[in-house]
């Protein structure tokens, strides 16, 4: 499982959750910041919004 | 007319209708040429596929006015199975398929009035397959920020 995050402006983002291959066949800006821990991802995007 | 009754006590209940045809064992989505009928979501999770369910979600997503916005774009098509937008006016849902057509469904604001006086609209994302790129259009005339939550397998 690969979570993602990216970020957006005041507080936003985009998020893409699925499995590595799927995931790994997404067109992702520079700027995607890639988990493999639920809990980093979490962490990740309460520092953002 | 669907009647049951058992051959034996040791078999199982069997389901015949009017004209005698046994319909226990049928399979109510199979056709008469014995193929599946079309499922109206063409697939569904299921327990081989769960593993495959992925989710897009934007919160807080600024996008332009009359600009459409990515949810997802991939190499491969995948399923849709679906999802809802929800913001001031979002509209114009495309779907790039495997080809790279495109094809948009087009919808009017159905919501109602926010703090803000914007029209707040849940725009629901209709189940397709074979989809590359999926993308939703703002059409409030100026620059929102819009949620969503979309899933695919």
């Amino acid at each position: 499982m690969m979570y993602v995050v990216v970020p957006g402006d005041n507080g936003g983002y985009q998020t893409h959750v699925g499995p590595d291959h799927v995931i790994d066949d997404l067109s992702l800006p520079d700027k995607a910041e890639m988990f493999d821990n639920p809990s980093d991802f979490s962490n990740r995007l309460s520092e953002i919004s | 007319m669907v009647q049951s009754y058992r051959d034996s006590p040791s078999v199982l209940r069997r389901d015949v209708d009017a004209d005698g045809r046994d319909l226990t064992n049928l399979n109510l989505l199979e056709t008469d040429d014995g193929s599946i009928a079309g499922w109206p979501f063409g697939r569904a999770l299921d327990q081989n596929s769960f593993s495959d369910r992925t989710e897009h979600a934007g919160n807080v997503v600024s996008v332009n006015a009359d600009s459409f916005h990515e949810i997802f774009s991939k190499a491969n098509a995948v399923f849709v199975l679906g999802g809802v937008i929800y913001g001031n006016q979002p509209s114009s849902v495309r779907y790039t398929w495997d080809d790279g057509t495109t094809d948009i469904i087009y919808t009017s604001p159905a919501g109602g009035d926010d703090s803000n006086s914007d029209i707040s609209s849940p725009l629901f994302v209709e189940p397709a397959e074979g989809v590359k790129k999926l993308e939703f259009k703002n059409n409030a005339g100026a620059s929102r920020d819009y949620g969503y939550r979309v899933t695919t397998l």
